[in-house]
């Protein structure tokens, strides 16, 4: 992404497509935080993507903490955490869910099979904290 | 008049079921326990799991994670919908019996069991549904 920024006459170029006389970064020319800004965020989110990418096969628990760290002080990664297990539930209490044979979960009834409506029993579900 | 009981799936049976529908699981069979592992990875971004199930002939199974150790969510002191032992309980009574296949029953609803616990490790929430019990003997 940086390699579209272009330096023309000493000033902080990125053009846009639609209007090549209009430069998008023309306030970064004014204000030096507001790209130093866009820097720091473009550092933080592709250190995100690359350790998300080196997150598959360790654990759904893996991805929320990495998008958490990614983007800090939001709640919308917990609360898809949340909607993906309720929906999970829901299609197994609605006979949609199927099982492949690695143990892969889906919705899919090629290559799978259907699971069986089914309660978890057991402990209490422990408070968190 | 109540149904009659219903027939226990013999242990060869259940054997065969399970490699057939779980082909990397290893086991054994002798006398009257069948043990077997399997591997199961409930989405492509979670863990690979193996599971070690044990049934004795027309008892009830005994489900436990043996790879990798199972983690608690911070704060809590137990594993959700466990026995003693953290042996798995996927089932209300009444919903499984030794006429079932372990293969279409118990191990599918292990790996929804390992789907739920990622995601409670990760929130706190336990989104699988279930009953619960109040005491924990």
């Amino acid at each position: 992404m940086p390699d579209y920024v272009q330096r023309r006459h000493g000033r902080y170029w990125v053009e846009n497509p639609a209007h090549p006389a209009e430069n998008f970064t023309d306030k970064w020319n004014e204000y030096p935080d507001r790209r130093r800004a866009f820097v720091d965020w473009h550092k933080s989110i592709t250190t995100t993507l690359e350790s998300l990418a080196g997150s598959h096969g360790l654990g759904l628990h893996k991805i929320v903490a990495t998008l958490e760290k990614g983007f800090p002080g939001s709640d919308a990664v917990r609360a898809s955490a949340d909607r993906y297990g309720d929906q999970i539930r829901q299609v197994r209490e609605d006979a949609r869910l199927h099982v492949a044979r690695s143990g892969s979960l889906t919705t899919s009834a090629t290559a799978a099979n259907l699971i069986r409506r089914h309660q978890f029993y057991g402990a209490a579900t422990p408070a968190s904290d | 008049m109540a149904p009659p009981p219903p027939r226990p799936i013999n242990l060869g049976r259940q054997w065969a079921a399970v490699r057939h529908y779980f082909p990397q699981a290893t086991g054994r069979l002798r006398r009257n326990l069948l043990t077997c592992n399997v591997r199961l990875q409930p989405t492509p971004a979670s863990l690979t799991y193996t599971v070690r199930v044990k049934l004795p002939f027309d008892q009830h199974p005994d489900v436990e994670v043996i790879d990798p150790e199972l983690e608690l969510h911070p704060g809590t002191t137990q594993l959700p919908h466990t026995y003693p032992g953290d042996r798995l309980c996927l089932y209300y009574r009444g919903e499984w019996d030794s006429g079932r296949l372990l293969a279409r029953t118990i191990l599918p609803w292990t790996s929804e069991w390992l789907l739920h616990y990622e995601l409670w490790l990760a929130t706190g929430i336990w989104h699988g549904g279930g009953i619960t019990h109040e005491t924990r003997s």
